[in-house]
Formats: C-alpha cells, sequence, structure tokens
C-alpha cells in the first residue's frame, strides 16, 4: 500500500499487474499521482503494459543491471550522503586481508575449491569487521565518517563495481545503453530527502543460481539512494503465492523453527539449549532475546512437561540438507521412505519434474493432501509413461478444505495477517489443515500414550488443547478452533501453577523462564487481548492503514521506518514525513507504528556493554542488524560473497564476460542425479535462452486453476512465446505446435507468436529469448506437457532455491515425437 | 407460469451505467470471471483462439464481459503499447435487441438498464442479429438468449455490478450515468494533458445507438478496438421498409385484378 | 463463443479480424418458412381477386389459389416453433402486440393469415365436388363466410413480404444496409406465389394465362429492386453475394433461373409458352429462383454478420 507514495516505482524480477494484481492497484494509483513505472524483464508483459517505460534484459543478467545502476550511482556522486554516512556500513572499515572479487577473478577471499565448486573458509575470508567485539563505541567497528579510506565499505563498492558499467550493460544484457541511462536517471532524479523510489520484484530475481544476491544488489541500491525505511521507497519482496509469507514465518522450512529461529543442528553448535542460545543471540538489537524466543516457543509447545530445557531435547536436529530438492535426492537414493505432500504438486511445479516423478516413484508410501487429484497424487498413473505395475508407492490422496471452508489467516507480502472466516462447510470428507494436523495429534498421543521410551515423550508431552465449540450452522464439528491456535502464536502469560494466564501484547514481554508461551514471536501482538484478533481488524481510515490486519513486527507498516528521520530524529523532509522524534514526549511518534524502542533518544549512543535495544544506538535504524546499520556489504548471512557479483546462470549463452568466474562457484549442481544433465557452454544444439512464467489466469502448476471451468478457458493451452523474428528463421507459424527440448525432456505447446519478445544484441550477437507458463500438467479440466520437465534440478547455496529464469534449449516446430 | 402476467412498474430509479477506463486496465480478466461467477455462467469455450492473450473472442450468451488485448508494437507514431479493453452490453438508450424482441422479453428496467426476462425468452434468436455491437447472443446450454443484466439483481439490493467489485484496478465504474460521462470527459482531458493525444471517449454519442450506458475511455481509434464509430439500429429501416412493400404489393394486386378482369372477360 | 475460431491476424480489420456482430441463428427452416410463407400469401391474395373480378374463368384459379396457399402454409407453424431455441413457449409470440417488432407483427399476422388460409383451403375443398373430404368438415367448410377475405387479402399482402422488413431491422449490413428488402421480398413473393398457382393451373389442365402478366411485372420489379438493393449496399456489404457460397445461389438460382430464365420463357410466343411442359417448367425456375434468392439472403446474412469490415464502416 505504502507504493503510493513512490516517485519512481522499478519492477523487476517480477510481472506485479499479472501475479499480484490486487497488489497492482498501488502501483497504478502511485503513477496516476505522477510516479514513474519502470519495467525492467526479459518479456514485455502486462506488467510493462502499465509501466511508463519497458526496458527488455536477457533473463539471468540481472546483476550486470543492478550492479551498473550501483555504479553509476556511486560515480555521479548521486548518493544520498547523510543517509548513507549515518545509517549504512559504508564507512566501516574492512580488514585489510580481505580481497574482493574486483581484484581476483570475480572470487572473493577465503575461497577453496573444493570437488564440486568450493566454499568460503569464514577464517580466511575476512569480511567480518569485527563486530562481535566489545570495546569501543562502534562496537569494534572502525569507521570512518568520511568515508574516503580506502579500505572502507564505500570505496570497496566503488571498486567491486566500476565493471560494471553501461558498455557492460549492452553487452551481457542486451539493453541498449539508452534505455539503461534512462533508468538510472529516473532513480536518482526520484531518490534524496524529497523524493523517494521503490523496487519491487518477485521470483524472477529469487529463482535464479544468484537469487539472493540480486535482492543483496536492489538492497544496496537502496540504501545508497537512502530509500530504504522511507515512506515510497523500499524493497517490496511480492511473495510467490498466497500465505507463503506465513509459511516462512511460522515455517515450513526444514531449517526454521517459527520468528526466523535456525532448526537446532545436530553436533556441538546446538548440543544443549545454552549453546543453542549463546549461537543464535546476538548482543545487540532483537535477538539478544533470543533466549526468551526460544524459551516461550518450547514452553507452548510442551508446557511445563519439558523439564530444565524446557523440551529444547527433544527437537529434531539437522544432519545434513533436508530442503525440498534435496529431499528427492533422497528419495532416488532410498533414504527417504515417506512423504506428506500438502497444497504442494512438486510432481509439475518443481524443477525437472520428470526427476521428481521418478524420485516419487522410490517411496513407500506418500500422501497428498489437496483440493483435487493433482500431478501429483496421479503421477503414478497419469504422467505421461507411467507404469502403475512398476510403482511400489502407496498414494493416498486427502481432500482437503478451500481457504472459503475453513478459518485462518494470510500472511502475505508486507508481512500482513490476514484473517479470514469460514464461510462454508468443505463437501464431503474435505477437511481443514488444522483438522488434519489436529487430529492427527490427538491419535499419534493416543497411540503413544502408554509408551515408556524416551523418543515418544516429545509426543506425551505436547500440550495440544486446540478443541473449541463449533458455530451450530457447520456440518463438521470436530473442527479446532484455528483463533486458540492463533492466540497460542500470539503468546499468552504462564502463571505459577502453569495455568494460562492474560494474552501478551509485544515481544519485549517474553521471558527465557518459562513465564510466557509464544508460538512465534514475530506475531506477537497480533491478539493482544483474548478475543481481540487483530488480523480480522477492517478498519482502511488513516494513510498507512494501520486498522487493517496486523503487520509484523507490532503492527508496523514499514520496516526500518526510523530512516525516514535523520540522524537527530527529524524528518528528512516534509513532504516525507513518516517517523519523528518528539522531543517534548520523549518517544519517536508519526503516521505508523515506530520500528524503533520508543524512548531510544536520537543522540542515545549505548556504552560498550549494552545489551540488546538498549545497545542499539539513536541513529541506527537497522535494528535487525547486529551494527544497526543497513549492510551496504554483508560480512556475514551470505555464504557466496559479501558483495553482490556476476556469475551466468547455469545454463548460459555466453562466458561471463564480466569476470573469469563463469558460474557461481558454491552452486549445488547435482549433476549426480540421473536425468539432470546440463546444457554446456556454447552447445549450438541449444541456442536459444528459455524463461518459464506465470499469468494471471492460472496458479502456479494449475493444480487448482485447471480445474476451475471460468479459468481454464481464459487460457486453455500451454504456449510458447517467440518473436516474430525467431518464428521466420524456424518456419513457426502463430497458433502452430512447436516442441521445445532439452537435455531433460520435450514439451510441446501452441506457438504466440509476438512482438512482446524481441532478438537481443548479446555479447555482439543476436541472442533470442523464449518463455512458457509452466502452468500446465496431465491432470485437470484442461492438460498440457509439464514445463518444469525441461528444467534442471539446481540448489542456489544459501536457501536451496532452484533455477527456473534462465536456461538454454532448442525449439523447432511441430509436435513432439517422443 | 403464466406468461400474460403484467407486474406493477417498478418506480424509477437514477440512470446508471458502466465508465470503463481502459488506460488503467490491466488484463486480468477479473471481470469475466467475476461476472460468470455471479450470474452462475456455464464455461462456453475451451478453444485456443491465442489472439494475444484472448482466448474467448467475443461477447456471448454465456460471456457477459469479454477483455480485449491489442499489441501495437514498432507503431509509425508513438511507443510499443498492449492496450486491454474489458467489452460489455451497452445498455442503448435504442436498444436494438429490445425493439426487435417479438415475445416482449426484453425490457427497460427502472435504472435504464436493459435486461433479458429469462422466463419469457423462446429463444427466437431475433435479437441475436439486431445488436448492432454484437453482443447479446444465444446460449448453447439453456437456447435462450443472454446479455449482461449490469447486475439487476446487485442494484436491488444496493450494490455494485459483480465485475466493479471485482476489478483491482478500478477500471470499471459504476454510478449514475451522467456522472460517469462527467468523469470520463476529464479523463480524457487529463490524458490529453499528459500526452496521450489518442486518447477519446466513446459511448457518449447520440451517433450511437441515441447514446450507451456503457462508456469506454480508449486510447485509440474505437474501430480497431471492434467498436463501430457511429451505430444505428434497424428501426430506421421500418417504415421505409413497410412503404416500399406495401406500394409493391398494392401495385402488384392492382395489376393482378387488371389481368384478372380482362381474362374473365375474354 | 461456442465454437473454437480460426486465427486471425491482427493487421485484419477490427478487433485481431474477428467479427464485430453476433450472426443470427437462423438457417433452414426459416429458409424454407420465408419461402412457403411467400408463395402462401400472395397465393391467397390470387385467390382472392380471381374470386372478386376474374368471373367464370377465375374460378378455377381461385380454387388453386386457395389449395396452393393452404399447402403451403401448412408445414409453416412446424417450421416457426421448431426454429425457435424453447420450441415449448412458442405462444410467448402473442403475449403482447408490439409493432416496433417486425416478429410480434408478423406472429399475429401469420396467427390471422394462417387461420385465414386454412379456413380457405377447407372452404374450397367443401365446395368441391371431386375432392374427398369428411362430411363434417364439409358441412363445416360451407360455414365459412365469404366476408373472411377481404381481410385475409390485407393480412396476406402483408404477411407475404413482412420478413424482408424483419431482415432488415436488424444490424446485420447485408440486411440493413437499405429498406429494400421488404420491397424485394414482396415481389419475389408475388412472382413465387403466381408461379405456384400457375403451376396448380398446369398440373389441372387449367388455364394460367391472366397471371402471367402480374408475374412478369413482378419479375422485372424484381429485378429493378434487387439492382437498386445491390447497390444501395455498397461494394463491402454486398460482398457476401459476390464471393463465397452464396454467390451461386444468388447469380445462378437467383438472377439466373428465378429472373432470366422466367424472363426470356415470357418472350417466347404464346403457342410454345403454353404449352404444359413449359408452363411447369418456368414456374420451376420461379420458384427455385425465390428459394435461391431467399437462402442467399439468410445465408449471406450470416457471413455479413462475420464480416468486420462490413459491419464498422458507414
Amino acid at each position: 500500500m505504502d507504493l503510493v507514495n513512490a516517485d519512481c516505482i522499478l519492477i523487476m524480477g517480477s510481472n506485479m499487474a499479472e501475479n499480484h494484481p490486487v497488489g497492482f492497484r498501488f502501483v497504478v494509483e502511485a503513477r496516476e499521482r505522477g510516479a514513474q513505472v519502470i519495467h525492467v524483464d526479459p518479456r514485455f508483459t502486462r506488467t510493462s503494459a502499465s509501466a511508463s517505460r519497458y526496458v527488455a534484459i536477457r533473463s539471468g543478467s540481472d546483476i550486470v543491471f543492478l550492479g551498473a545502476l550501483i555504479n553509476h550511482v556511486l560515480t555521479g556522486d548521486h548518493i544520498f550522503r547523510d543517509y548513507v554516512r549515518d545509517f549504512t556500513n559504508g564507512p566501516a572499515i574492512l580488514p585489510e586481508g580481505y580481497v574482493d572479487a574486483e581484484d581476483n577473478d570475480g572470487l572473493f577471499s577465503g575461497f577453496v575449491a573444493t570437488e564440486h565448486g568450493g566454499r568460503y573458509d569464514p577464517d580466511e575470508a575476512h569480511w567480518s569487521y569485527g563486530e562481535r567485539a566489545p570495546a569501543g563505541p562502534d562496537f569494534g567497528i572502525e569507521r570512518d565518517p568520511t568515508m574516503e579510506h580506502p579500505r572502507c565499505v564505500l570505496q570497496v563498492l566503488r571498486r567491486h563495481f566500476a565493471r560494471y558499467t553501461p558498455e557492460m550493460v549492452e553487452r551481457v544484457c542486451g539493453t541498449p545503453r539508452a534505455d539503461f541511462e534512462a533508468v538510472a536517471r529516473a532513480l536518482v532524479e526520484s531518490s534524496g530527502p524529497e523524493r523517494t523510489s521503490a523496487i519491487c520484484y518477485a521470483v524472477g530475481w529469487t529463482q535464479q543460481a544468484v537469487g539472493p544476491q540480486i535482492i543483496r544488489a536492489a538492497a544496496i541500491l537502496q540504501l545508497l539512494l537512502g530509500n530504504m525505511g522511507r515512506p515510497g521507497g523500499g524493497i517490496l519482496a511480492l511473495r510467490g503465492h498466497a500465505s507463503i509469507q506465513g509459511s516462512t514465518d511460522i515455517p515450513t522450512l526444514s531449517d526454521l523453527l517459527p520468528g526466523y529461529l535456525p532448526q537446532p543442528l545436530a553436533g556441538a553448535v546446538h548440543e544443549d539449549l545454552a549453546t543453542y542460545c549463546a549461537a543464535v543471540q546476538q548482543p545487540r538489537g532483537v535477538w539478544w532475546n533470543a533466549p526468551a524466543y526460544i524459551t516461550s516457543l518450547l514452553t507452548a509447545w510442551y508446557g511445563g512437561a519439558g523439564g530444565d530445557d524446557r523440551g529444547y531435547r527433544w527437537l529434531p536436529r539437522r544432519t545434513g540438507d533436508h530442503t525440498a530438492q534435496a529431499a528427492f535426492a533422497d528419495m532416488l537414493a532410498g533414504r527417504l521412505k515417506g512423504y506428506l505432500v500438502l497444497g504442494q504438486n512438486p510432481a509439475a511445479g518443481n524443477t525437472n519434474s520428470a526427476l521428481v516423478r521418478k524420485a516419487l516413484a522410490r517411496l513407500d508410501w506418500m500422501v497428498v493432501r489437496d483440493l483435487f487429484e493433482t500431478e501429483t497424487a496421479s503421477f503414478w498413473s497419469k504422467a505421461p509413461g507411467a507404469d502403475p505395475s512398476s510403482i511400489g508407492t502407496e498414494v493416498i490422496l486427502m481432500p482437503a478444505a478451500a481457504s472459503a471452508e475453513k478459518d485462518g489467516t494470510f500472511t502475505n507480502t508486507m508481512r500482513l495477517l490476514q484473517w479470514h472466516d469460514k464461510a462454508v462447510d468443505p463437501p464431503g470428507d474435505a477437511r481443514s489443515e488444522s483438522w488434519f494436523f489436529h487430529h492427527l495429534g490427538l491419535r499419534l498421543k493416543e497411540l503413544y500414550a502408554d509408551s515408556t521410551l524416551e523418543r515418544d515423550r516429545p509426543i506425551q508431552a505436547l500440550t495440544w488443547d486446540y478443541a473449541g465449540s463449533v458455530p451450530e450452522r457447520f456440518r463438521i464439528a470436530d473442527e479446532p478452533d484455528a483463533e486458540r491456535v492463533l492466540a497460542e502464536i500470539n503468546g499468552w502469560q504462564v502463571g505459577e501453577d502453569g495455568m494460562r494466564g492474560a494474552q501478551l501484547r509485544d515481544f519485549g514481554e517474553l521471558r527465557d523462564d518459562g513465564s510466557t508461551a509464544c508460538g512465534a514471536w514475530i506475531y506477537c501482538g497480533v491478539m493482544p487481548e483474548e478475543g481481540r484478533n487483530l488480523a480480522a481488524a477492517r478498519d482502511p481510515s488513516g494513510p498507512t492503514y494501520r486498522g487493517w490486519g496486523f503487520a509484523w513486527p507490532r503492527n508496523t507498516r514499514l520496516l526500518y521506518n526510523r530512516a525516514s528521520a535523520d540522524a537527530e530524529g527529524q524528518p528528512w523532509s516534509e513532504r516525507k514525513r513518516y517517523v519523528w522524534w518528539d522531543d517534548a514526549v520523549g518517544r519517536w511518534t508519526g503516521v505508523d507504528q515506530p520500528d524503533f524502542p520508543p524512548a531510544t533518544r536520537p543522540d542515545h549512543r549505548p556504552p560498550p556493554e549494552a545489551t540488546g535495544l538498549a545497545a542499539i544506538a539513536g541513529d541506527s535504524p537497522f535494528t535487525l542488524k547486529s551494527d544497526g546499520k543497513g549492510w551496504l556489504f554483508a560480512p556475514s548471512g551470505l555464504l557466496d560473497g559479501p558483495l553482490p557479483t556476476f556469475y551466468e546462470p547455469t545454463e548460459a549463452p555466453e562466458r561471463n564476460l564480466v569476470y573469469a568466474q563463469q558460474h557461481n562457484p558454491l552452486l549445488v549442481r547435482r549433476d549426480e542425479l540421473p536425468g539432470n544433465a546440463k546444457v554446456a557452454l556454447g552447445d549450438p544444439r541449444y541456442p536459444y535462452v528459455l524463461t518459464t512464467f506465470r499469468v494471471t489466469e492460472h496458479h502456479v502448476s494449475g493444480q487448482m486453476s485447471r480445474w476451475s471451468s471460468w479459468l481454464s478457458e481464459l487460457q486453455p493451452e500451454s504456449w510458447l512465446e517467440l518473436s516474430p523474428e525467431l518464428a521466420t528463421e524456424l518456419g513457426i507459424t502463430d497458433g502452430g505446435w512447436v516442441t521445445v527440448e532439452t537435455p531433460r525432456a520435450a514439451v510441446e505447446a501452441r506457438a504466440l507468436v509476438t512482438r512482446r519478445l524481441r532478438p537481443l544484441l548479446v555479447g555482439g550477437r543476436t541472442l533470442h529469448q523464449v518463455g512458457m507458463p509452466f502452468h500446465f500438467g496431465y491432470s485437470g479440466l484442461v492438460t498440457g506437457d509439464v514445463v518444469n520437465d525441461l528444467l534442471s534440478l539446481t540448489e542456489e547455496p544459501n536457501v536451496s532455491i532452484n533455477e527456473t529464469k534462465a536456461l538454454m534449449c532448442a525449439v523447432r516446430t511441430g509436435r513432439r515425437t517422443r | 407460469m403464466n406468461p400474460w402476467a403484467r407486474a406493477e412498474p417498478r418506480p424509477p430509479r437514477a440512470t446508471v451505467g458502466f465508465l470503463t477506463d481502459s488506460t488503467l486496465c490491466i488484463g486480468c480478466k477479473a471481470c469475466e470471471v467475476a461476472c460468470k461467477q455471479w450470474n452462475r455462467l456455464p464455461a462456453d469455450g475451451t478453444g485456443w483462439l491465442g489472439i494475444s492473450y484472448d482466448n474467448t473472442g467475443h461477447l456471448g450468451g454465456d460471456t457477459w464481459r469479454h477483455v480485449k488485448f491489442l499489441e501495437q508494437f514498432d507503431r509509425a507514431h508513438g511507443e510499443d503499447r498492449w492496450l486491454f479493453v474489458s467489452d460489455v452490453c451497452k445498455h442503448c438508450e435504442d436498444a436494438g435487441c429490445m425493439n426487435v424482441c417479438p415475445t416482449g422479453a426484453i425490457v427497460r428496467t427502472e435504472f435504464g438498464t436493459v435486461l433479458v426476462q429469462d422466463d419469457i425468452c423462446n429463444g427466437c434468436g431475433y435479437c441475436v442479429g439486431a445488436c448492432p455491437f454484437g453482443v447479446i447472443a444465444r446460449s448453447d446450454v439453456d437456447h435462450g438468449a443472454h446479455k449482461c443484466t449490469l447486475c439487476y439483481d446487485r442494484l436491488q439490493i444496493d450494490e455494485q455490478p459483480a465485475c466493479v467489485r471485482a476489478c483491482p484496478t478500478g477500471s470499471i465504474a459504476f454510478g449514475p450515468l451522467d456522472e460517469l460521462a462527467e468523469r470520463g470527459r476529464a479523463r480524457v482531458a487529463e490524458l490529453h494533458r499528459r500526452g496521450s493525444d489518442g486518447a477519446r471517449l466513446w459511448g457518449d454519442s447520440d451517433r450511437l445507438a441515441n447514446g450507451l450506458h456503457a462508456l469506454f475511455v480508449l486510447s485509440d481509434d474505437p474501430r480497431r478496438h471492434g467498436l463501430p464509430e457511429s451505430a444505428r439500429t434497424g428501426r430506421h429501416n421500418l417504415l421505409p421498409g413497410y412503404a416500399g412493400h406495401l406500394a409493391v404489393g398494392l401495385a402488384w394486386a392492382a395489376l393482378s385484378a387488371l389481368s384478372l378482369r380482362r381474362g374473365a372477360r375474354r | 463463443m461456442t465454437t473454437t475460431r480460426e486465427r486471425a491476424p491482427a493487421e485484419r480489420a477490427g478487433y485481431a479480424g474477428l467479427p464485430v456482430l453476433n450472426p443470427p441463428p437462423w438457417h433452414h427452416l426459416i429458409i424454407w418458412y420465408f419461402f412457403l410463407g411467400g408463395i402462401s400469401g400472395c397465393a391467397y391474395v390470387i385467390a382472392a381477386l380471381a374470386r372478386w373480378f376474374g368471373g367464370a374463368r377465375g374460378r378455377p384459379v381461385a380454387r388453386a389459389g386457395h389449395l396452393v396457399s393452404a399447402a403451403a402454409i401448412a408445414p409453416a407453424p412446424a417450421l416457426l416453433i421448431l426454429d425457435l431455441g424453447r420450441p415449448g413457449r412458442f405462444h410467448h409470440m402473442l403475449r403482447v402486440f408490439k409493432p416496433l417488432s417486425p416478429m410480434n407483427l408478423g406472429s399475429w399476422a401469420f396467427a390471422a393469415f394462417s387461420a385465414a388460409s386454412a379456413l380457405g383451403g377447407v372452404r374450397t375443398l367443401a365446395h368441391s365436388a371431386t375432392v374427398p373430404l369428411p362430411a363434417l368438415l364439409r358441412r363445416a367448410g360451407r360455414l365459412v363466410p365469404e366476408l373472411l377475405t377481404l381481410p385475409g387479402a390485407l393480412v396476406a399482402l402483408f404477411f407475404s413480404g413482412y420478413t424482408g422488413t424483419l431482415l432488415a431491422a436488424t444490424a446485420v449490413p447485408l440486411w440493413a444496409r437499405t429498406p429494400l428488402l421488404g420491397p424485394l421480398f414482396m415481389a419475389s413473393s408475388a412472382a413465387t406465389g403466381g408461379a405456384a398457382v400457375r403451376a396448380a393451373l398446369a398440373v389441372a389442365g387449367e388455364d394460367g394465362g391472366a397471371l402471367e402478366l402480374p408475374e412478369r411485372a413482378a419479375l422485372l420489379g424484381e429485378v429493378a429492386i434487387a439492382g437498386a438493393w445491390l447497390r444501395g449496399l455498397g461494394p463491402v456489404a454486398r460482398r457476401p453475394l459476390l464471393r463465397g457460397r452464396e454467390r451461386a445461389l444468388f447469380w445462378g438460382g437467383y438472377v439466373g433461373a428465378g429472373l432470366a430464365l422466367p424472363l426470356a420463357l415470357s418472350l417466347l410466343p404464346g403457342t410454345v409458352r403454353h404449352r404444359r411442359g413449359l408452363r411447369l417448367a418456368g414456374a420451376a425456375a420461379t420458384l427455385a429462383g425465390g428459394l435461391c434468392l431467399r437462402a442467399a439472403v439468410v445465408r449471406g446474412g450470416e457471413a455479413s454478420a462475420l464480416d468486420p469490415e462490413a459491419a464498422l464502416g458507414e
């Protein structure tokens, strides 16, 4: 919603109008108020149609583009100097051992080559600038406020991005120089004290081999321009589908506990609760209270039954890579026997989906819960080439309830929780997720009630009292009370007797002594009193709509909003006033919940021994960072480098023109998996860049949308978008059949010949890009070949995301022959 | 059911209509789907048309909102663009469908809209050819003629039409027609001010079936959107048609009479 | 849309070359109704005029006229009812009296005329010695008043040509670009009605000479009106008749067989053209032409509605 305040909006790695149409209304409103809207994308889409300017780019070359924008801002001296000096780690001086990719062919100091690529040794990397050292007012960080020191972050940035020039953009991205420079000018003109620019991105950035680094590049740009934490500024992560923000908050991810606490690792590092807390806790900022968060979580789960460590010993430990992609490798190797698939459709939705289907065939059993018989549920019978007699997997398909058929919340982009009420019962045996897990838990508890084994203690100890009264008009009488779940997520006081007390109002109330229970500290405050569900609030008044839903943390609509005021606490400008220090009452105030300790004065400089929120200096808005500054340079957190560095996608049309290092050296390639061969650089058989995308009419792999006749008739068949030039070259007619091939598979689709795709000049040669939606599969009212069969399965090193946005392919006219 | 039963005429309400501003449209087709969902219309074509992203093709008996997609690239003047326009029944002042309907199934409501009373319609199909905009058509499913009702049922409970509610960008506006016309004119003026010379308001003119209740802000010649610049219903052919027909008939009858009498006398 | 349309290049007229209008859903049932209705109406008028002005010689003409009229109208109700999307509601046509709608006026006219024509047929049969008829019907037939014939004839005159104006009251360019379809159908009904009666007379071996003049006049009238109609349509709207499948129907079937041939035959000397074979051949040609005209117009209308250029031009 804050987008309406932007003076310029850059949409990149996103097709926002098509995939976030409701949120896009705010972009349209911004445009109507005079904002420039720029869309950078390999394809001219419905977003481009609404933009003030469309800029073409080669899929997979985003870091060059963003790096060149950073370079433009640095060399033209367009940085918002005061902001950068005061609020970022631009002045921080890096240790002497640091070697930048600029000086090392695209690798940083600390690189150790391994059999499969490489890794960075933290002891040799010298990226860290000593933020844990306690001495001195700057926590041991050496700073140069003039930002001229040759080893200070700003200067390192200058050198690092020096080769990211407009010429490089033209050669690598295929973007005409004039277009690039227009974007650079627009962003610069629309940033500063009086104006702000926002960046919106989505899966176009995330699902790449360098996804997190692309986002880092945008973060650097926005910090240099002084847009973070300011109205109409910032970076909006448009999530991939409904409530996926929630599925990282209350995670369904293998490496996280609720509230971004890490899932404990096996071994010494997280051996017991004390070592875990020590490892997770940060001396400054909100992560100082990590012990309270984990203890309150365990108290919520196990009540008082956990004993001294409150049940920490019962938490499952990570022993390796348990991510979704790794799971398929485990299945193929026979290490994984059972699988629960809930509202997910990997048999069509995951990369190298043919490989996924082979993996599923190795399972002993699989439970699929979904609204319809998806490709995953029917992989054993309906998939092309499926031979049921040779597949031993027992598949149990359990019908699920749709969102109007159950109570619950969505947590979407903007960290906004919105409650939805059950309107009707689901049909027949279909049940909600809450019902399923509630009753599964009850049955497991019953099954293990008499066990004396230690490993069954966690199940016995789980507090599992979610039953509530169901309104008479509903048929399903044993539906758990979702509001009770939300109440527990919010958290409550726990009395001496272990009885539940008042709801908590703020995560600052959490304690590590078992006197508080809280299912997710970041959501604390959503239900501050029993019966008062802020996620259900629907008051649309006010400039930030604070009465609508609950945006964690603390119903803060704009994160880091203390940065909207200068070091003295005064708004950077009248036009962009948002949050400021009110000296008369000694508190921060504004149109939003200040994302800052409320009474910390702007001139507060904490003593070296200070901890937690008291250790946050009055001029440090980025409270989730240990030094409170925006990280232009990331001393920790990302495995593959402290600064975004351009590497080509795993399958690329060109050698890397920026550095000698071709690929992300830490990428997990999974070459050992069958049917996962990659296209080698320069292979003439696969000359075109393929990108996969989504459209408004369908949803992900179509497991819901292709069962609706109204949606199916809007886009009834799969298609390939290609330029008229390529169509002519290959003898393809508009509306005719084409076959797209990679080393993994061949798929057929209709040809949609359109000028929305254009040939680019990359590395001096004409390069053709083509695109396909991945919405189709073999199960539904309308069907089509599974496009994800074409893709290979790889894992980005930091978050294990797969690569869907740039690969190489062959295209020919005619239907698939194999 | 007694087709001759007559209800009390309802007291007139403010004349309402649509203003569809294609410059705000993002081509999402929520209007198409919301209309189908509210009115429980069947899907009526799962065929691939591939006209840009348009697989609907046309308004019909079971499709009452239709988004058109115009890809305009490498134009002689102006930037590349992709236009989206959501087509709908125009609820004409001089409605061809209503004029020709022989059973009186098609009526003007108290809101000034044109409505097909489905329990009267006997599916003769006359209205289908009489609409100068190709809106109304006979459904293959129930063989009656259907078109947009301007959500008559929702208007009666002071609710907006379903397509208006679903449109995420407010491209489809609804309200008193004169207010919409003024808004449309102001919008076109604003677009001109911003440099979009080709912007225009379509639907306001008497030359279009005496004035339409669905106005459109368009970025290009309406004919490129499949919309005529002017349209007359066929009623202007009635008097000259009958007159000519009568003249010919009487002349022939007279001649026949003379000839027969001559034959009688021989 | 209910069918998958063929791909159209974006460079074509209108929106992606797609039709602007919806084609009216009328096909062969309606074509036959137009054809038979026109014959029936004009046959009835001929019968009435023959009785009033034809004297003794006119009596066989009147008889033939009534029988042809009744025979021609007999299938009409089924044709109309079956053509409806919801045939069970055919009676809704008489729910209102709405002059603005030619189909409504025509429904009333059809109701009145078909009754008059049927009664005329029954009465004719009732007075005929040769034709077998159930006694009850014969008695009832004789009771049908003569007075019925005048209003019957007036309605018949309307009934014979209203279908042209019905088509012209739509938005289909081929039909509505000019108001001349009504007069054209009237003239064609006159010609076909006359031809049908003359054929019946030829079969019965009776004299149909008195009908030659009005029939020739009707044909010439058609030539004039059709010519004006084609010119008034303009090059775009008249396209369906100049290309495509309707070209053969219109120019071969209508203009050739239905106009030129009968007119040519009418130039032959009386002794020749009064031969039974030629009488029948001439009548058949005229009738075929009338059917071809209506087929070409109705089917051409569908093509016309599907042509965006025709709909968007003015």
